[in-house]
């Protein structure tokens, strides 16, 4: 696919690879919708990119995904490329024997990251597929999942959540081929991002890094490389690629 | 105690002087909450001792974790 021209969207874009691959997107000529629940870094990333439009929304509430979706397809103009990006990791043991009062891991925790990264992909997809579909339009739907997919120690959740997302994506590829509608996942490793930093103790990351086979964290430009990549190649669909550095060998 | 300096040496990744201190959970760079469960089957495993919850949660530093042992000798 050209990007040129296209409306892309991209979900948690106001941080990380999402920020990244929202002005990769723009800068390559595309117009993109920016979502993400954090309004003010959207601005922030709005007022300096022409090509990028905010789109203040929670990707774990369906009829908000549902409406947002709409407002793209009326000011923007047919959707051809959804990048699920958005996305939580929390890392907790299924028993932490260290912690007294929350020895078992938390179903608050599973919930918020099930809701964000298992739910939010499935909303954001149905809906953005449906408008695809409808105006015949052959797009692309690329998952940004993680090797966590095939099970990281001490994330539980987060890994059920990526796994969810790989199935789901290659069941949209399979679903939606017939009419030249691609999905297809992005799998990072550990990535030098304030979520990575946010979510791992340094000790566990250095733990991390030590197993990668390039012996150090990846660049987010890195992955911003795959997934234009998946969006510019046509024939590839229902699969993962791996941006890891080796890690997952 | 050497059992136990041993034991703190693999798990930790540590030198044999080190394993000698007393150290605690935030001195010890491999020390969270998934290597204590290979401490604990590693001290139940070769000291023939089953631990309760209340004394693994208290196993914060090696002279916790000795007191703790020398109670069950
Ligand atoms: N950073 C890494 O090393 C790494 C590795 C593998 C996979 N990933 C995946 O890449 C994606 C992005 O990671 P990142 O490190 O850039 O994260 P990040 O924390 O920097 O950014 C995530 C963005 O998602 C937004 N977000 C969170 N909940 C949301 C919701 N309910 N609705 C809309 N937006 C929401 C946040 O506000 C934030 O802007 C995630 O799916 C993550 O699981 C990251």
């Amino acid at each position: 696919m050209n990007i040129e021209q296209k409306v892309a969207i991209v979900t948690g874009a106001a941080s990380g690879f999402g920020k990244a691959l929202a002005i990769a997107l723009s800068q390559r000529g595309a117009t993109v919708a920016a979502l993400d629940i954090d309004p003010h870094a959207l601005a922030n990333l709005t007022a300096t990119n022409q090509n990028i439009v905010a789109f203040p929304c929670d990707v774990t509430n369906h009829e908000q995904v549902d409406q947002v979706i709409a407002h793209i397809d009326d000011e923007l103009g047919d959707i051809s490329i959804l990048i699920n990006n958005a996305g939580l990791m929390r890392n907790t043991p299924l028993l932490n024997l260290l912690d007294r009062n929350e020895r078992k891991h938390s179903i608050s925790s599973w919930r918020e990251v099930m809701a964000v990264n298992q739910d939010g992909v499935f909303f954001m997809a149905r809906s953005a597929a449906e408008k695809m579909l409808d105006k015949r339009v052959k797009g692309v739907i690329i998952n940004i999942s993680s090797i966590a997919a095939k099970g990281n120690i001490g994330q539980t959740a987060y890994s059920a959540s990526k796994a969810a997302v790989e199935a789901m994506s290659n069941v949209w590829a399979k679903e939606l081929g017939r009419f030249g509608i691609r999905s297809m996942c992005i799998a990072p490793g550990f990535i030098d991002t304030s979520g990575t930093h946010d979510a791992l103790e340094d000790k566990m990351l250095a733990r991390w890094v030590e197993q990668t086979s390039l012996r150090r964290t990846g660049k987010i430009n890195e992955v911003v490389a795959a997934v234009i990549c998946a969006v510019e190649n046509d024939f590839m669909t229902g699969t993962t690629i791996a941006v890891d550095g080796g890690l997952s060998i | 105690m050497s059992l136990l300096q041993t034991i703190f040496e693999e798990t930790f990744k540590i030198s044999y002087e080190e394993a000698n201190q007393d150290l605690a959970m935030q001195d010890v760079a491999n020390w969270d909450s998934l290597t204590h469960m290979d401490l604990i089957s590693a001290i139940e495993d070769k000291l023939a001792i089953r631990l309760s919850s209340d004394e693994i949660a208290d196993m914060t530093s090696f002279d916790a974790i000795k007191r703790i042992v020398n109670e069950h000798q």
